[in-house]
């Protein structure tokens, strides 16, 4: 016989107390792995509208309503962003890429639509590629134009046709699926940057409140080495000022930041009251076990087993309730995940991420952003669980059988 | 000449403020099958918890196969036992979630020399030769009295140990089962060549003893060979 079939023999003879642990653990491990998989989701909620512009800052300048609005003009949040401005960012130390856009707005008496006007790069052009669902994408010099599904199906533009644009026609290149943008710097109308420019500073309602050149700017999307990214959006709150608009996760952080509290700080805190149940209930449970058995230790002293082996088979024994504890924790913990789902955030977006005028009736809608991320487990807070119920089974048996019992043979003596 | 298997010299011990030993002394040769009696509260049951080592003495010593007890650490008295003591109860203790065989099986756990194919065939032969031969898988609680406590002289026996203390082994047993059971705990000390301490205050198994040691008061008052 070895130690492990007599563990399994012990604790299926002592079903109920067995059980009872195995059910506390299991409990402990399913709270703490599934309330840290939610708040890793909200976490990755909150990046998302940020994320999916392929930046991880946005840059804005507040300007000047225009004397009339009609024709090209900026959005409120949009003034040109100065040159040097622009250089300083560059040189940020955390700042990878820096992408230049200009964002437009057309008012006619008839129809609405914006415009953005973007660099090349992974966070411009090349992003617009990844969300074609027909034609194709833009380079730098390409004398074309990429719709938002949403608005292509509204004003029946599809590839191959041409869409008026500030006076200027262009050919329709390509179509980008709507759902998949996100609604931070979202348009209905994309193009290369340099045409952008050039409409901009062609523009009367533009040139009156700036002296926006064909070089010139009013967006940047900021790719940021995640470490320095608190450090960068400071920095650049600080060269702005005041009319600086700086928006990244951080922004939806405090926008969000009670539900957040309730999804981390609580969810912790919750995480780690149910485990310190736990672990008073396998201490209790391995206490009772102890003395219950007091007895049958004192007999295993008698035909031989030193303390310390007597000892390791109250841990065996333990310590397999623990891992069987933690392997039922976990699978219930994967299976509400699984059936679960998705857990969608609803956010609401600041005006100046809006992308729609707020005197158009859809701009209250457009406002909202819901997202949808997956709740996944991660490895490390399982692995934080089940070594947290090992020790604590491991501890408690080593811990109520520090000492042997001094006087094993009153227990065993005839009566 | 035979050699000592247990001596005590000059044993006391005490609970609290009573004197259960008051200086007790005693020799058992090798193979000697001795008899202690008394009325409860003699001491008897406390003389052997002191030679299995599981009691330590206040003052005096005890040497079991040559070995002074109060110089062993509790691993090596747990040792000790193991190799040479084996030790049957009155209330049986066995295992109630093993079955007779793991319960017989027990005090074999360290056993590094020999294969477990081996120990395992001498553990059903023991059970075999206490007549339990078809009783093996059963729990304790699937046995009569009797039959736990052959599965007790069958542990105890294991390890052939060279001494074997018996605690009012057919204390909790009915007149013809617990005669059949000293019977049978005669026979298997007498085949395994074991020194037999039986504690009891029944004088029809003390009458069987090579030796007969009353105790009174926590010390010897007779002792007759």
């Amino acid at each position: 016989m070895t130690p492990f079939r007599y563990a399994f023999r012990e604790l299926a003879f002592r079903r109920s107390r067995s059980l009872v642990t195995l059910a506390s653990v299991a409990v402990a491990v399913l709270a703490a792995v599934l309330l840290t998989a939610l708040a890793a989701s909200y976490a990755r909620a909150i990046r998302a509208p940020v994320e999916t512009v392929g930046a991880d800052v946005v840059v804005q300048m507040t300007g000047d309503i225009p004397p009339k609005l009609e024709g090209l003009v900026f959005p409120h949040p949009n003034a040109l962003i100065p040159a040097d401005a622009i250089a300083a960012i560059r040189r940020m130390e955390g700042a990878i890429s820096v992408t230049r856009g200009v964002y437009i707005w057309e008012l006619a008496p008839d129809h609405y639509q914006s415009i953005l006007g973007i660099d090349e790069g992974e966070a411009g052009l090349a992003s617009l590629s990844s969300r074609l669902i027909d034609g194709r994408g833009l380079k730098a010099g390409d004398h074309a134009v990429v719709l938002d599904s949403d608005f292509a199906s509204k004003r029946d533009a599809k590839v191959g046709t041409e869409l008026d644009v500030g006076g200027t026609m262009f050919p329709v290149a390509g179509i980008v699926d709507a759902a998949r943008g996100g609604k931070v710097v979202r348009a209905d109308v994309y193009m290369p940057l340099a045409p952008a420019q050039v409409l901009a500073a062609a523009a009367p309602q533009v040139q009156a409140l700036y002296p926006f050149g064909r070089d010139d700017a009013n967006l940047l999307l900021v790719k940021v080495d995640r470490q320095y990214l608190e450090s960068v959006v400071g920095k650049i709150g600080t060269l702005l000022g005041k009319k600086g608009i700086v928006s990244s996760e951080l922004s939806f952080r405090e926008a969000l930041s009670g539900v957040l509290f309730l999804s981390q700080r609580m969810g912790l805190i919750v995480a780690a009251v149910i485990g310190a149940f736990a672990a008073a209930f396998v201490l209790r449970a391995t206490a009772s076990a102890i003395a219950e058995r007091r007895r049958e230790m004192a007999v295993l002293q008698a035909i031989g087993w030193p303390w310390p082996r007597i000892r390791q088979q109250v841990l065996i024994e333990n310590a397999a309730l623990a891992i069987a504890g933690v392997m039922i924790g976990l699978l219930l913990a994967m299976s509400i995940a699984a059936a679960l789902g998705n857990i969608s955030v609803t956010l609401d977006l600041p005006w100046d991420l809006s992308s729609t005028p707020h005197f158009i009736p859809e701009a209250t809608l457009d406002r909202t952003q819901t997202i949808s991320v997956p709740m996944t487990i991660t490895w490390q807070a399982a692995a934080i669980a089940a070594c947290g119920s090992l020790f604590v089974a491991i501890v408690a048996a080593r811990i109520l059988l520090a000492s042997p019992p001094l006087q094993p043979w009153s227990l065993l003596r005839s009566e | 000449m035979r050699e000592t298997a247990i001596h005590v010299e000059g044993a006391k011990k005490r609970f609290g403020a009573l004197d259960v030993l008051r200086g007790v002394d005693l020799k058992i040769l090798t193979g000697e099958f001795a008899a202690v009696i008394g009325k409860s509260g003699s001491g008897k049951s406390t003389l052997l918890g002191i030679v299995s080592g599981l009691e330590k003495v206040d003052d005096g010593r005890v040497f079991v196969q040559g070995r002074d007890l109060s110089k062993l650490d509790e691993t090596q008295k747990a040792e000790l036992r193991r190799q040479a003591i084996g030790v049957v109860f009155q209330n049986f203790n066995l295992i109630p979630s093993l079955s007779a065989l793991e319960n017989v099986l027990l005090p074999t756990f360290f056993e590094k020399n020999e294969p477990a194919a081996d120990i395992h065939r001498r553990a059903v032969e023991l059970l075999k030769q206490v007549g339990l031969g078809d009783r093996m898988r059963h729990r304790p609680s699937e046995l009569s009295g009797g039959e736990q406590q052959r599965v007790a002289i069958a542990r105890a026996l294991i390890n052939k140990p060279s001494i074997l203390l018996a605690d009012e082994p057919t204390g909790n047993l009915d007149a013809e089962t617990g005669a059949a059971v000293l019977d049978l705990l005669l026979d298997m000390s007498r085949s395994f060549a074991t020194t037999l301490l039986v504690v009891t205050h029944d004088v029809e198994i003390a009458a069987k003893a090579d030796t007969i040691i009353e105790m009174k008061n926590g010390r010897i008052e007779h002792e007759n060979t």
